[in-house]
């Protein structure tokens, strides 16, 4: 089967990634092989096929198949696995398997288990014609997606339902989405269906006129400086925050006010992670974000 | 969690804005995304 392998972490206009015929992965107990139909892209596989996360132990091995929001149909099942069959479609999360015994994953905090392997990162993932996936850790995709838009739901789509409900919004708030690209445009519409009002900070035309698509209830134009101000004061609450381009970030922490909320979604730049200095380097994992 | 997720899109309440990329241009699709070229998100397709 075909894989897109990474070898060597590299910029990725140097092409670290290699197109490879690989031997076809036969399940262990527990385990399916799925036949992937669609993997999204995320801002976090970039990191690790660029070098970023090197430091941090991220690729845990190469050479690895990135790839961590996966869906296909189930190829093949290993000993045990009696509740999946052949050609139904599953979804695999970033969270490819935890040891389902430790205090995290028995208090609904799986994310944080010692022992979980992540997909594309520990273990192969998704950019690839076939990969394995712990059964447990697959959920069946309802007839109406396709699995493209289906892909996305996991790791976006979860991340932003994540953070929305920490952000407990209701119909009397507001919320600021800070960057509106693969996490910010779920984000957005999760906000949305909340009731509470929901601004869209972007510097981006073609993602403001996005945001409009998809709802939001005021757009703004972070390109345009001072987007803190424009945004008028809106949120108390502060959740992990992301946006690469500074001038975005900087106004965020300056709209908050109470009653109000604000979320965000690119990659957090280093300075602005200071109030966290125990923080694991270079960890910023989109899938970490939100939960 | 997550199956509350796909139930809620499931439903029709939120919609996936995404583009699909045949798997052999995956440098191609992230060189996009560094670019910051992307309107929701790139798929990956075999």
């Amino acid at each position: 089967m075909k894989a897109a392998v990474l070898t060597s972490p590299s910029p990725i206009e140097q092409g670290p990634l290699h197109l490879e015929d690989v031997a076809s992965p036969e399940p262990e107990p527990g385990e399916i092989v799925v036949q992937v139909r669609a993997c999204g892209v995320c801002r976090s596989n970039l990191h690790m096929i660029e070098g970023d996360w090197v430091a941090a132990g991220v690729p845990a091995r190469t050479p690895i198949v990135p790839g961590h929001e996966v869906v296909g149909t189930v190829a093949a099942v290993g000993d045990g696995v009696n509740w999946l069959h052949a050609g139904e479609r599953v979804g695999v999360q970033p969270l490819w398997s935890t040891c389902g015994q430790c205090e995290y994953c028995l208090s609904g905090r799986e994310q944080l288990c010692q022992l979980k392997q992540i997909t594309g990162e520990t273990v192969d993932g998704g950019y690839a014609e076939q990969m394995l996936a712990k059964a447990t850790h697959t959920y069946v995709i309802p007839d109406s997606l396709d699995n493209a838009a289906a892909a996305v739901l996991f790791c976006p789509g979860i991340t932003a339902y994540g953070a929305v409900a920490k952000a407990r919004l209701s119909p009397a708030k507001s919320v600021a989405v800070f960057g509106v690209g693969g996490v910010g445009h779920v984000a957005l519409q999760f906000a949305k269906l909340t009731g509470a009002e929901t601004l869209a900070v972007t510097r981006s035309a073609q993602r403001l006129e996005l945001s409009e698509e998809l709802g939001a209830s005021r757009t703004i134009d972070a390109s345009r400086g001072d987007a803190a101000r424009r945004c008028a004061p809106v949120a108390e609450s502060t959740r992990r925050s992301c946006s690469r381009r500074r001038t975005t970030w900087s106004g965020r922490r300056s709209t908050l006010r109470s009653q109000g909320a604000s979320l965000s979604s690119a990659s957090t730049p280093r300075s602005a992670l200071s109030r966290s200095p125990t923080r694991r380097p270079s960890s910023d994992r989109c899938w970490d974000r939100g939960r | 969690m997550m199956r509350e997720v796909l139930r809620i899109a499931g439903e029709g309440r939120v919609r996936v804005v995404q583009e699909a990329y045949p798997l052999d241009q995956a440098e191609e699709a992230l060189a996009r995304l560094k670019r910051g070229e992307v309107r929701g998100r790139l798929v990956l397709v075999p």
